[in-house]
């Protein structure tokens, strides 16, 4: 029997439980993860699991920012997590400016000049057709070598490299919607070519740059593998934080779910600041005007 | 002083050759149209006029001043494009404002000169909307504006009339002459609309394949087609073509195809150059072409009625003659049928001869 075919009644059951799986998947380990970081040590790990914290406690919060004053009850001494915060959020910040401001004007001579053909942009993009492991150790010793390791600088550059194929391509589909003839207006206007760009095209793509930003942002925001190799102890990222969560006596599940939680909130309020731009920008491409 | 001169415009795009020796004046306050069908080169001719393409060989030159090292926006000339290019962000008074603000005049009198365009193109009642808000015909009036507020030397339109409804299209034709009138100012005007061509300006270039085909007035175009491509572009129902043989009789020369022939000395001797080889093109309009019921008059053709088209002020009819098939235009109070016979009588001096190999038409110098 078709599915077309089926009583009014069937059909939304089966699309609400189709919604419901869906929601499920994405919310169940976000909730998983909120309800772990509210529960004390030996509710962490139990079977039948507990679905909501019997003794409620934000424990797990005070040892992320605040681990001295819960020494006596964990007997280990950990660091606060503030400076893996800040390193995050300077590292994921000024790469991924850097990585839009390149990515950007690159996008922008793809697809204005056709700057180096079919080649070039294809061979952008195979920038990130092998797995980044691949590369790993040899970027560790380039790193190590150029003294970039464990610096910001040095974080900046390999996120903004790494992520610099999708702004160029993302950008460059943006940038491809907007009508050429716009641009040349402004120039028989009277405006210089980059005059052109930045009072004509670059506003015109706004919402795609802020849809490509947060992207960007959040590739950088949660990248673990080259945090993990390039960072030591004086840039440590978020990422590289939570897996310090380990002790003799077990991982300690409540202050890495915690450190989650805390770690979802910017792309979330980012997100939500640009919900206009986001939507506009990422159907940009997709709707014939 | 020509306001305008392209001499010897050739413009190639990789090896696709898309003006080739394009030469012409425009005069001052003239209103020049270049009419051509699709990919004829028109659009890079005037893209080459205002600085966007380099051409590859030849020169511009305005006023007498040789034009081709200085970039568009110093060029003094206004381009509406054929998708209009206004700036969907930004709402009607920002975009005719934008040239202004570019020159950076006084708030105040950016003011007073995009209220005066506005004003002239009747759109006041639109500046604070965005142009997406538009119906097609204030959006061309929007695009018009931004090209006049900034008073420039050239005006160039660039099919502006080519997406709009068909009645507003006739507005608009009209309204365009009133703005050239009363502005007085040198027009490029491109279309691919002969009737539009026809009907609106004082020269007309055609461009057919990257090549300039004639330049004249409508008339001139009209009356004395350079080649057969002019000739059949031109008029609706266009031209007819016959291919022909010259016989020649006692007295006088007929031009024969098939069973049928016409008596064409007046025209054999209007040709002034030797044709490449024994035959002719006879071209003749559809309005010298008579028809009248088979009553068996001598010096007519007989024909067979083959299609009818009732247009409402006139029916287009297709008349087969042997291997011919003429177009005519008959009044609509013309009462034949398909298949029916008739007679046709042409006026065989007024047609023109063309070249068969070359195109080229033979009766005129």
């Amino acid at each position: 029997m078709e599915f077309s075919r089926l009583k009014p009644v069937w059909k939304k059951l089966g699309i609400f439980a189709l919604r419901l799986m869906v929601f499920l998947f994405i919310a169940g380990p976000m909730y998983w993860m909120i309800n772990t970081s509210f529960k004390p040590e030996n509710e962490w790990v139990t079977f039948p699991p507990i679905w909501f914290p019997k003794e409620f406690t934000i424990d797990n919060y005070i040892m992320l920012f605040n681990p001295a004053a819960l020494a006596d009850k964990f007997h280990i001494s950990l660091e606060s997590a503030w400076p893996a915060l800040l390193n995050s959020t300077i590292i994921s910040v000024f790469a991924t400016i850097s990585c839009m401001v390149i990515g950007t004007m690159c996008a922008y001579s793809i697809s204005r000049f056709r700057v180096g053909g079919n080649f070039f942009p294809m061979s952008i993009l195979a920038l990130r057709m092998f797995p980044p492991i691949a590369v790993a150790l040899p970027i560790l010793v380039l790193f190590s070598t150029l003294q970039l390791r464990d610096t910001y600088l040095g974080m900046v550059i390999a996120y903004a490299c790494f992520n610099l194929p999708f702004s160029v391509w993302m950008m460059k589909s943006f940038i491809d919607d907007i009508p050429l003839e716009l641009e040349e207006a402004a120039i028989i206007d009277g405006m210089t070519q980059i005059g052109a760009m930045l009072k004509v095209t670059i506003p015109l793509v706004k919402a795609g740059i802020a849809a490509t930003a947060l992207f960007i942002f959040i590739l950088c925001w949660s990248e673990f593998l080259f945090a993990f190799i390039l960072t030591d102890t004086e840039v440590a990222t978020i990422t590289v934080r939570l897996a310090r969560y380990t002790t003799d006596t077990g991982e300690m599940y409540g202050a890495r779910a915690a450190l989650g939680v805390i770690a979802t909130v910017p792309p979330v309020v980012i997100g939500y600041l640009i919900q206009n731009y986001l939507v506009r920008g990422l159907t940009f491409g997709a709707i014939k005007r | 002083m020509p306001a305008i001169t392209l001499r010897n415009i050739t413009k190639r795009f990789r090896k696709v050759v898309a003006l080739k020796n394009v030469s012409f004046d425009v005069k001052e306050g003239e209103f020049f149209t270049i009419v051509g069908p699709t990919n004829a080169g028109k659009t890079t001719t005037l893209r080459v006029v205002a600085g966007l393409e380099k051409p590859n060989e030849g020169e511009v030159i305005f006023d007498g001043q040789p034009m081709n090292r200085v970039p568009p926006n110093l060029r003094d000339v206004a381009l509406m494009f054929q998708n209009l290019a206004l700036y969907p962000h930004r709402s009607g008074f920002d975009n005719i404002a934008f040239p202004l603000r570019v020159k950076k005049l006084a708030p105040d009198e950016v003011q007073r000169r995009v209220r005066e365009v506005a004003g002239f193109l009747k759109i006041t009642h639109l500046l604070e909307r965005l142009p997406g808000t538009y119906s097609g015909g204030e959006r061309q009036r929007l695009a018009f504006a931004r090209t006049m507020v900034r008073d420039p030397a050239l005006y160039m339109l660039d099919e502006p009339l080519a997406n709009l409804d068909a009645l507003i299209r006739l507005q608009m034709r009209v309204e365009l002459r009133r703005i050239h009138q009363e502005l007085g100012k040198t027009m490029i005007y491109v279309t691919h609309d002969q009737v539009e061509a026809m009907s609106m300006s004082n020269r007309i270039a055609v461009l057919h394949q990257g090549v300039i085909q004639q330049i004249g007035s409508p008339d001139d175009i009209y009356m004395c087609p350079a080649n057969q491509f002019v000739a059949g572009f031109f008029g609706a129902p266009p031209m007819n073509f016959i291919p022909t043989q010259i016989e020649r009789s006692v007295g006088y020369a007929v031009l024969k195809w098939g069973e049928y022939s016409v008596i064409g000395s007046s025209l054999i001797k209007k040709v002034k150059r030797r044709a490449a080889s024994r035959g002719f093109i006879l071209g003749i309009r559809p309005e010298d072409i008579s028809i009248l019921p088979d009553n068996g008059l001598n010096d007519s053709l007989r024909g067979r009625v083959v299609s009818l088209e009732q247009l409402g002020l006139k029916t287009i009819i297709d008349v087969e003659l042997g291997s011919a098939v003429v177009r005519i235009a008959v009044p609509a109070t013309f009462d034949y049928k398909v298949r029916d016979r008739c007679r046709i009588t042409m006026k065989v001096e007024r047609g023109h001869l063309f070249d068969p190999e070359t195109g080229a038409n033979l009766t005129i110098a």
